[in-house]
């Protein structure tokens, strides 16, 4: 079975090498929706996913067992973002409110893909904290249990379950209020 | 009543992150509070909202710029992420050896063509069907089985389709369900129709005193949710029924 395969020294066999190739050709969507469900911009997704593959490669050494490539393709992911955040002084040298009001703000291609389904979903998810997005996306989308994302994101276990439970509340409430009021919302404050 | 669930209880409920006899404190809970009950049902729809999000205009790999360990030495056309237009700087010497799109090209060439996993993701994305049933009413187990014939018998014969079942569809799997010996007959007639009950429905309808007597034909060794997610993920197409 291919994921039981260890990889430790992946360098020096062509044929692991391939196979790990095909793997992240095969995680590519899950991937993908994953850092779209973070960012909510098509175009930024695809980036991410490009430079998380790229960075898994370069530290392909450093996996000791396939079982656990999901994992740590995640945390690259995650890694690669707040990078990109703070990258981008939007992380460290602002507030929160304006961090959720860059990644909440719709393009029109984000528009026209949210106005396909789930546009009441998307938007609130877009408007939600990107620590409790993050955790609702890893949970739901990726299907980690909480250990595992208290690991890929370095945060006690006791606040990942906060954050998905305080994240569902309030993406419920945001999903209620644009259904009523049919539009964006100001991300609530903590 | 009286009891000692929170809402993070519900929340860790529906993630599987209980242990047992918490899951029965909840479960003991729901029983006889309605309101508890209403916002479990709502943090499950919740739940199955969001597992099935994220799913419409996901790029295929064979069109976007797959990074692989071979060909580093293709160096035309490399692709610049959004957000590191000056980062580049740094990171350019290792990027544009493994990113571009005419990387891309020689690594789907090379690769993927003769990956059978590449094969299969890119043919799950059109040839697969999931179809859904969460409903015991017996126009939608009809529907069900007429949805799952008119897939089979219109397209290729590689095409998957997959029944998975749960909370009330289940109850379509029971071998004295007068819907059944359709299926079975389905089942018999393809072969590459194969069916799927959630373990969590089943056990829960024998916890609650309805055991179901499950055709032989039928897998039921995971959770629903699990089961879609897998295939939405491998770019099934998914019909709710």
């Amino acid at each position: 079975m291919t994921l039981s395969i260890k990889v430790k020294n992946l360098f020096g066999d062509k044929q692991k090498k391939r196979k790990l190739n095909a793997l992240f050709a095969e995680k590519y969507q899950n991937l993908y929706r994953l850092a779209y469900a973070w960012c909510h911009q098509p175009a930024q997704a695809e980036d991410l996913v490009q430079e998380t593959l790229l960075k898994a490669l370069e530290k392909s050494n450093d996996i000791e067992n396939l079982e656990h490539l999901d994992a740590f393709l995640a945390t690259i992911m995650r890694n690669t973002f707040l990078d990109v955040m703070r990258f981008n002084k939007r992380w460290q040298w602002t507030n929160e409110n304006e961090i959720d009001e860059f990644f909440s703000k719709d393009c029109s291609e984000t528009e026209m893909i949210a106005q396909q389904k789930s546009e009441c979903l998307y938007k609130a998810m877009a408007s939600l904290p990107f620590e409790q997005r993050e955790a609702i996306a890893l949970v739901d989308l990726q299907g980690f249990s909480y250990q595992q994302i208290a690991d890929i994101t370095a945060t006690p276990i006791g606040t990942v379950m906060s954050r998905i439970s305080r994240g569902r509340e309030s993406l419920l409430k945001r999903m209620k209020h644009i259904e009523k009021y049919g539009t964006n919302i100001v991300p609530l404050r903590r | 009543m009286k009891h000692s669930i929170e809402t993070y209880h519900l929340h860790a409920y529906i993630d599987g992150e209980l242990s047992y006899e918490e899951a029965a404190e909840v479960e003991a809970a729901i029983a006889v509070d309605l309101k508890l009950k209403e916002k479990l049902e709502e943090l499950n729809q919740l739940k199955t909202k969001m597992s099935l999000a994220y799913t419409e205009n996901i790029p295929k790999p064979v069109n976007s710029k797959l990074p692989n360990f071979e060909n580093k030495h293709t160096l035309e056309n490399k692709h610049t992420p959004w957000w590191t237009t000056s980062k580049a700087a740094a990171a350019s010497l290792f990027l544009g050896l493994l990113i571009g799109s005419g990387a891309l090209k020689l690594y789907m060439a090379n690769n993927l063509a003769d990956s059978p996993m590449m094969h299969q993701t890119v043919a799950e994305s059109s040839q697969n069907y999931l179809v859904h049933l969460d409903s015991d009413l017996p126009e939608k187990e009809q529907k069900t089985i007429k949805q799952i014939e008119s897939l089979l018998d219109d397209s290729d014969p590689n095409i998957r389709v997959d029944l998975i079942s749960n909370y009330k569809g289940v109850e379509l799997f029971d071998v004295n369900n007068p819907n059944s010996k359709e299926l079975l007959r389905l089942v018999g007639k393809y072969p590459n129709l194969t069916l799927f009950a959630c373990k969590r429905a089943l056990e829960r309808a024998k916890k609650e005193g309805r055991p179901i007597t499950v055709l032989p034909q039928v897998k039921k060794d995971k959770p629903a949710i699990d089961a879609v997610v897998e295939r939405l993920k491998s770019g099934w197409n998914y019909i709710k029924i």
